[in-house]
């Protein structure tokens, strides 16, 4: 348990000083989420009657 | 610590490791020299336990390596070829990390006095150079305690300041008594730091032995050179086996001799008579010559 603690914090602790890793995985998901919600989020339904 | 019977590696068709035997006492510097290609990273693999033999017997530290592979493990510290480290990690980092592996994060002090690695422990691994990182690979093999050391060339694409400082290093660990297994294409680190030495060549051992008595048994006759004249041409003439003008410099003469007494009355009688002498010594890259042929390059290449 005690080598499972050590190399789990030494992948946390390599990735949080990764500034492009910290990036891509949290800040650019969030981006995308905003991004996309602004461009289509807000729509009414359309109806079409023939 | 280490005996190796008959050992045999293949990879489909391919013998990597041709029925091989030998055997590393403990506190002994112990190095397979050879090019690249030659088996010597599959050979250690086979000692540390992390490739199957094809076939033969392989006892390491008294464990049997087909049933007790994972004590091997646990017993040896390991700085495999290309070897790599958290690079976000400081150099103490990276050896604290495996200090807490192995439970051993009091020794952690201790091993970063003996590498060096002290003067640099709060750089991140990624700004280190090839030497330091090479210290911090020592280290982190180093801090479990292990009594058997696997190191596997450890200097290659070093600058030579960088590899004195290593081998530097590997020295104070043999002073220790620790027992190093060592990969090499390096003839001059194989000759300072080597107890003993096997030759591996296309996965075969071409002579097994103490260097000293590769280089006296294989390592070429003692030259000397100097300046041409009716003196040296008689005290050369007189002592020496075979006399010939020197090619590599004008104006000289080299004396070949193969018994070294002769050698040694030669060199006394120059000197007596104030003239300089270039003395050419058995060399371990000579031994290796007659052995396979070839020499081995810069980049670990058989070359004829």
């Amino acid at each position: 348990m005690n080598s499972f603690y050590a190399l789990f914090k030494a992948l946390i602790k390599n990735w949080l000083r990764s500034k492009s890793g910290i990036f891509f995985s949290i800040l650019f998901p969030i981006l995308l989420l905003v991004i996309f919600t602004a461009v289509f989020g807000g729509q009414e339904d359309v109806e079409y009657t023939l | 610590m280490i005996d190796v019977e008959n050992l045999t590696k293949k990879y489909g068709e391919f013998v990597a490791v041709d029925d091989i035997s030998f055997a590393v006492k403990s506190g002994e510097v112990f190095s397979l020299l050879g090019p690249n290609g030659a088996g010597k990273t599959t050979t250690i693999e086979v000692l540390q336990g992390l490739k199957t033999p094809t076939s033969g017997k392989v006892n390491v530290l008294g464990y049997d390596i087909y049933r007790e592979e994972k004590k091997i493990k646990e017993q040896i510290g390991v700085m495999p070829q290309n070897f790599n480290a958290f690079e976000r990690l400081t150099a103490r980092e990276n050896i604290q990390l495996i200090a807490e592996i192995y439970g051993k994060g009091d020794k952690v002090e201790e091993v970063l006095d003996l590498t060096g690695v002290k003067e640099f422990q709060s750089k991140l691994y990624l700004n280190l150079s090839g030497g330091m990182k090479t210290k911090v690979g020592i280290g982190m093999a180093l801090v479990s305690e292990a009594p058997l050391l696997f190191l596997d060339e450890p200097t290659t694409g070093l600058d030579p300041q960088s590899r004195r400082e290593v081998w530097n290093m590997i020295e104070k660990l043999k002073e220790l008594g620790k027992t190093i297994v060592l990969t090499s294409h390096y003839m001059e680190e194989v000759e300072r730091l080597s107890d003993r030495a096997a030759v591996i060549i296309n996965g075969q051992i071409k002579f097994i032995g103490e260097v000293s008595t590769m280089i006296n048994d294989y390592g070429g006759n003692v030259k000397l050179i100097a300046p041409k004249d009716e003196v040296t041409e008689a005290i050369l003439g007189q002592e020496a086996k075979r006399v010939f003008d020197s090619n590599s410099k004008e104006g000289s003469i080299t004396g070949i001799f193969t018994d070294k007494k002769n050698a040694k009355r030669a060199v006394i009688g120059l000197y007596e008579k104030d003239y300089e002498v270039k003395i050419i010594e058995p060399s371990l890259e000579e031994a290796f010559m007659t052995l396979s042929g070839s020499k081995i390059n810069e980049e670990g290449e058989l070359v004829t």
